[in-house]
């Protein structure tokens, strides 16, 4: 834990403290409220109230002094702008290199697809070219067959 | 060891006027709660009728116990006033915090770099391969 943070937690844990100091004090006089009190119980609360609110005094005067020595009155005038600024260019590099990257991958998948279109239609021009030749060949040479059929099959029904 | 510093009048009077209010405060808690306590032991020794003392207390304790929580509210803006005041003039602190967020900036951008070197690297080898496949194809 930072030095920043560990003041800024013992002020929460100071403010907290206020909280239950507040709480015992209420709950010390609704105890001596009831018609049947218990005295140790209002003791009790009693004690926790004075003993919660004198650590309160004594870590806020703490914390008091400790701001009366290490303030100047003079504004603070650091700042973490520089390196913040080094870190925002960096993140432009990557960004730029990565917007390359992607428009490196968008060119390649284009090539892909169209090569893979001109791969297809070649194969489908192959088809067809070669579906013609082999209807045309079967056209000649399956004449007399057919007739050979049609004979059979008129044959076998008669 | 306790620096004496020479602060601006004006700092030095709030910084003082916090630690008043502070005794004021708990002053206050304390007293009013003694006080309420004290009339819950209930005098019947007094001029009064017993209705009226008894309404007399009532309000009393409603008071007090208003002025508790009063002076409870103004710790707690107490400790908000603190808080504003160390971040604001807490040196140590404020430079520890700058110097902290330098450092993991530059981390961080030391790292971007590295990963945009590798990267580099990777692709130039990758694009030796890709020149002699490319120069000794048709297409060249």
């Amino acid at each position: 834990m930072t030095a920043p943070m560990e003041r800024i937690q013992a002020l929460d844990a100071i403010e907290k403290d206020v909280i239950n100091c507040l709480m015992s004090a209420g709950q010390a006089l609704m105890e001596l409220s009831k018609e049947k009190s218990s005295q140790k119980h209002a003791e009790g609360q009693t004690d926790a109230f004075l003993k919660t609110l004198a650590h309160v005094e004594s870590k806020l005067t703490e914390q008091i002094n400790y701001l009366t020595q290490v303030s100047t009155g003079q504004p603070h005038e650091g700042s973490g702008y520089a390196s913040q600024k080094v870190l925002q260019m960096a993140w432009h590099r990557l960004e730029h290199a990565r917007s390359r990257v992607n428009e490196l991958e968008r060119i390649k998948n284009k090539h892909l697809q169209g090569g893979r279109a001109h791969v297809s239609r070649q194969q489908q021009a192959a088809l067809t070219s070669g579906g013609a030749c082999q209807q045309t060949q079967s056209a000649s040479s399956n004449v007399p067959s057919q007739v050979g059929q049609s004979q059979s099959m008129s044959g076998s029904t008669g | 060891m306790t620096h004496q510093r020479s602060l601006p009048q004006s700092k030095e009077a709030l910084l003082k006027s916090y630690t008043t209010r502070l005794k004021d405060d708990v002053k206050s808690m304390l007293e009013n709660f003694e006080e309420i306590v004290k009339l819950a032991k209930g005098d019947s020794d007094t001029q009064l009728t017993r209705i009226t003392q008894c309404e007399k207390d009532h309000f009393e304790m409603h008071v007090r116990a208003a002025n508790i929580v009063r002076a409870g509210e103004s710790l707690m803006k107490l400790v908000s006033d603190i808080k504003q005041y160390l971040i604001l003039n807490d040196f140590p602190s404020v430079n520890e915090a700058i110097a902290q967020n330098s450092k993991l900036f530059r981390t961080k951008q030391q790292e971007c770099d590295q990963k945009l070197m590798t990267l580099r690297d990777d692709m130039a080898a990758d694009l030796y391969d890709l020149e002699e496949e490319y120069y000794t194809s048709i297409y060249k």
